[in-house]
């Protein structure tokens, strides 16, 4: 029996609008819509977690990492620091291509680096590999 | 001891003195000619001249060394009296094939005298008997432990001085005009150290100077390319951003579109992908210089016939490809010029039957072998022959033929890189030939590189 899927909840940090909503209309396409909060840069996303404004339950984490003020990579050695978001499956989305960019998100155990332009494939490729790892955690 | 003899001793005494005297005066002043700054040919000549004017020699003749065999031979350098009853020894002189004294004289380094010619073997004897020359002296000149030259003379009278005297005075004579020979191996060997030297100095400089332009041209155009690297890389997101809005808004507003905003909205689509093109061109322009790609051969019949398919899917156009070369170079360079002035050939045509021809042409002299792309085409007015070659040129509006203007610029650079050239013959109406050279090697390739 496969459990009835919950939707996932997302939260995206990413600076440029139509990325974000390049990524809500993806979601808005799939079966299951996740819970999607948004944040515009790591300092906003840092705070929102500290307020409790995103579930830590079956949360997948979005990262832009060009961003102003708290930078991905920032953003990623905050993260880790905290002990409610430490395990927090995260993925990057991005344009750099650039090897110490990857490097370093990998340092922080990212579960992902998809190279922007996002395509509809792939991401949907992700974004199942996370739901059925959090379907794991909740088997019995 | 009488008077008498004592007086003929003081008289010898004195007549020896007074030689001496002389032979001193001529070594000074031949030592003077020597140092004086004439060639060997002239000291020797002005030597020859004092000589036979101070011993009261009639004739005097240089003689050179010839170097391998260490033996005479005649020069055109003499001392003869005007008289024309001397110019058969000229003549005889000329004749012999052998000086054996002198080579003799040149071999053991040391003046040699005969008298009586009579009684020997002289090779010009006939001659010298004729003008009443009995003695033949000939001299060395010694430059360090080389025979540089010889003087060789003929006299009616034996000299006063004596056989050892004699030797003597030539030897001297013979190692004070060395001093000419010696003096002007060092001038020469000097004049070509000074020449070769500043002749390095200033090919070094000009080197230099030249490596130093080069670096800074080839710095400017790595700058270039990376400016135009970067800014069509960034151009990329806005307009990522741009196409998607775009594409949102036509599917969100579907229902409700009325034929001129679908049409506003297919325009803006196309305007798009115009822009994406020109980056792309750009991108690829600039890539050109960025790295460097190794050479293979490339059979540019099969690499024309594939292009051919690919711009022609639907087999309208007639292609005549004559039997075209291996050539060498790299790859998909060669591959970029081809497709462009291929796509060009098709893309501007009004013909009902479009016809493009290729065909090659071996450039011995220059190494290299041209290639000619022809179409039916409408051609071009020669007036913008020069224009088209630059970037973002096009002769017709873009919503008529879509076209980015960069085709041709990449054509003319990555030509140009390989070191060949480009060009066109066209009028207005008659289609147009595209041509360009491509050498079997790159000009910073060395001629061993290729084989």
């Amino acid at each position: 029996m496969i459990p009835a899927t919950k939707p996932l909840n997302v939260f995206l940090i990413e600076d440029d609008e139509i990325d974000v909503e390049n990524i809500r209309r993806a979601f808005r396409e799939s079966a299951t819509p996740p819970n999607l909060s948004t944040a515009k840069d790591g300092q906003q996303a840092i705070e929102m977690l500290e307020a409790g404004e995103v579930p830590r339950d079956r949360l997948v984490i979005l990262l832009d990492l060009n961003m102003p003020r708290m930078n991905g990579i920032e953003f990623l050695g905050e993260l880790r620091k905290t002990e409610r978001f430490a395990r927090s499956p995260v993925v990057v989305l991005t344009t750099s291509d650039a090897e110490q960019d990857k490097l370093r998100a990998y340092q922080h155990n990212v579960v992902g680096y998809i190279l922007k332009p996002v395509t509809y494939p792939s991401f949907v490729s992700h974004m199942k590999t996370i739901e059925a790892y959090w379907r794991l955690q909740e088997f019995p | 001891m009488s008077s008498t003899g004592a007086n003929k001793r003081l008289a010898g005494t004195r007549r020896a003195l007074a030689i001496l005297r002389d032979d001193l005066a001529l070594t000074y002043a031949m030592s003077e000619a020597a140092n004086e700054s004439g060639s060997l040919e002239e000291v020797l000549a002005e030597a020859l001249e004092m000589i036979c004017e101070h011993m009261g020699w009639a004739v005097g003749h240089a003689l050179s060394v010839d170097r391998a065999s260490a033996s005479a031979r005649s020069t055109e350098i003499w001392q003869l009296p005007p008289l024309a009853s001397f110019e058969p020894l000229r003549a005889a002189t000329d004749q012999i094939e052998a000086f054996p004294l002198a080579d003799r004289a040149i071999r053991e380094q040391t003046p040699m005298l005969l008298h009586d010619l009579g009684a020997h073997q002289f090779g010009r004897l006939a001659v010298t008997s004729a003008l009443g020359l009995h003695h033949y002296y000939v001299l060395p000149i010694l430059s360090g432990d080389i025979v540089v030259a010889a003087l060789e003379f003929l006299t009616a009278k034996p000299d006063p001085r004596g056989d050892e005297a004699l030797t003597q005075l030539l030897a001297n004579l013979g190692m004070l005009l060395g001093r000419v020979a010696e003096r002007e191996a060092r001038a020469e060997q000097r004049v070509a150290l000074r020449h070769s030297a500043r002749a390095r100095k200033e090919a070094e400089a000009r080197a230099r100077a030249l490596l130093r332009v080069t670096k800074e041209l080839q710095q400017r155009n790595r700058e270039l390319d990376q400016f135009t690297y970067a800014a069509s890389h960034d151009l990329r997101a806005p307009l990522r951003g741009i196409a998607n809005l775009a594409g949102w808004l036509a599917s969100d507003l579907e229902p409700h579109l009325t034929d001129d905003t679908r049409r506003y909205l297919d325009l803006l689509e196309g305007r798009v992908k115009r822009m994406e093109a020109l980056i792309d061109g750009l991108l690829a322009y600039s890539r050109l210089g960025r790295a460097a790609v190794p050479d293979e051969r490339i059979d540019v019949t099969a690499l024309v016939r594939e292009l051919a398919e690919l711009h022609d899917v639907d087999g309208v156009v007639e292609w005549r490809i004559s039997d075209l070369p291996e050539i060498t170079g790299p790859r998909l360079l060669l591959r970029q010029v081809l497709d462009n002035l291929l796509s060009n050939a098709i893309k501007h045509t009004t013909a009902a039957r479009p016809h493009v021809s290729v065909w090659a042409e071996r450039d011995e002299p220059a190494e290299a072998w041209r290639l000619f792309v022809r179409d039916n085409g409408p051609g071009i007015d020669p007036r913008y022959h020069e224009r088209i070659w630059e970037i973002f040129q096009t002769l017709r509006p873009r919503d008529e033929v879509e076209s980015t203007g960069i085709g041709l610029s990449l054509v003319l650079k990555i030509v140009r890189q390989r070191g060949g050239s480009v060009g066109l013959d066209s009028q207005l109406g008659a289609g147009a030939t595209f041509h360009f050279t491509w050498p079997d090697r790159a000009p910073d390739q060395a001629p061993e590189a290729s084989t």
